[in-house]
């Protein structure tokens, strides 16, 4: 459609009780002259009329076709529809609890696993060359640490003539539903890390 | 549509066509209600052709949207309020262009038929 032919069926509509009004006149003004017409031919008055309206069709479907013809016929069926559609779910209450709730499960749960895959499968280890990657541990006196504080990151970055770049990650722990059953798994999260030092895209 | 078929075997316009006859009428007659344009098109016809109003007004609308055609409140011949339909600027570069096109078609098709029997 051009965008002519929308703008026109947009004024249309916002004028339609005119445009209606202006139909059915079209219409009388018709009709009366195919009667008049009728007589011209030598019908009596009610031949005349009767002919005229056999000639005319139904007028509610000269209406319709009329309507169908609009450029934004369809507008204005898909708002009949939408309205409908709140009456009915507004009149039975349950069943739209149920519906909104699946619906609401439904995209919840797709979101939760979609984001697990994401963040595993999709998007991996988000450097070029994953197999040169090392992880950087603290010893002491009195063993290991899981993790490093955050303020280790400076002074090594500083010091790192050993790697190209050093970054931090942080575990994030994800509710992995599979079938029914819940499993709690953990996975490295870049994206999810606290404080602003992701600062540079590794590639 | 209701059609009394014991009355009226003429033919309904073939889809596609209505359009262009509708121009055409408007481009030969000058500004036309509604009702003048669907006779002038059963005339020029040779009554081959009944125009009914559901599809005369819907047309006028579809032309109207296009902006090949506007239409205005007038008085009728016998002092009747009634809307006169009348080609645009556009309409008429629009219906050169169908001409051209239905003549070339209507040439092609004769040519065929002629060629293949």
């Amino acid at each position: 459609m051009t965008l002519r032919r929308w703008l026109a069926a947009l004024t249309a509509r916002l004028r339609r009780r005119q445009a209606e009004r202006d139909l059915d006149e079209e219409m009388r003004t018709h009709f009366e002259m195919a009667v008049e017409e009728n007589l011209e031919c030598g019908m009596t008055q009610a031949e005349a009329h009767r002919a005229a309206r056999r000639s005319f069709g139904v007028g509610a479907s000269v209406r319709e076709g009329w309507r169908q013809a609009d450029g934004l016929y369809w507008l204005e069926t898909m708002v009949q529809d939408v309205r409908y559609g709140i009456r009915t779910l507004r009149r039975s209450g349950r069943f739209t609890a149920a519906a909104v709730l699946t619906l609401a499960l439904g995209v919840g749960m797709t979101t939760a696993v979609f984001s697990v895959i994401d963040s595993l499968l999709l998007n991996g280890v988000p450097f070029t060359e994953p197999d040169r990657l090392v992880e950087l541990y603290q010893w002491g006196p009195r063993g290991g640490r899981p993790s490093q504080p955050l303020t280790m990151l400076g002074p090594w970055r500083a010091q790192a003539d050993l790697f190209d770049q050093v970054e931090a990650y942080r575990n994030v722990r994800w509710t992995f539903i599979r079938n029914t059953e819940p499993e709690a798994i953990e996975a490295p999260s870049s994206r999810r890390t606290c404080c602003a030092f992701w600062v540079s895209d590794p590639e | 549509m209701l059609r009394d078929n014991m009355t009226d075997a003429r033919a309904d316009v073939p889809y596609g066509v209505l359009d262009l006859f509708v121009l055409k009428t408007l481009d030969a007659m000058g500004p036309l209600h509604g009702f003048g344009i669907a006779r002038r098109i059963e005339q020029t016809s040779g009554q081959q052709l009944q125009i009914n109003q559901g599809s005369i007004y819907p047309a006028l609308l579809r032309l109207q949207q296009n902006g090949w055609i506007q239409g205005e409140w007038g008085a009728s011949e016998k002092n009747r309020r009634a809307k006169y339909y009348s080609l645009t600027e556009v309409g008429r570069r629009h219906l050169a262009g169908q001409v051209k096109d239905w003549e070339q078609t209507a040439a092609l098709v004769a040519r065929f038929l002629e060629s293949a029997s």
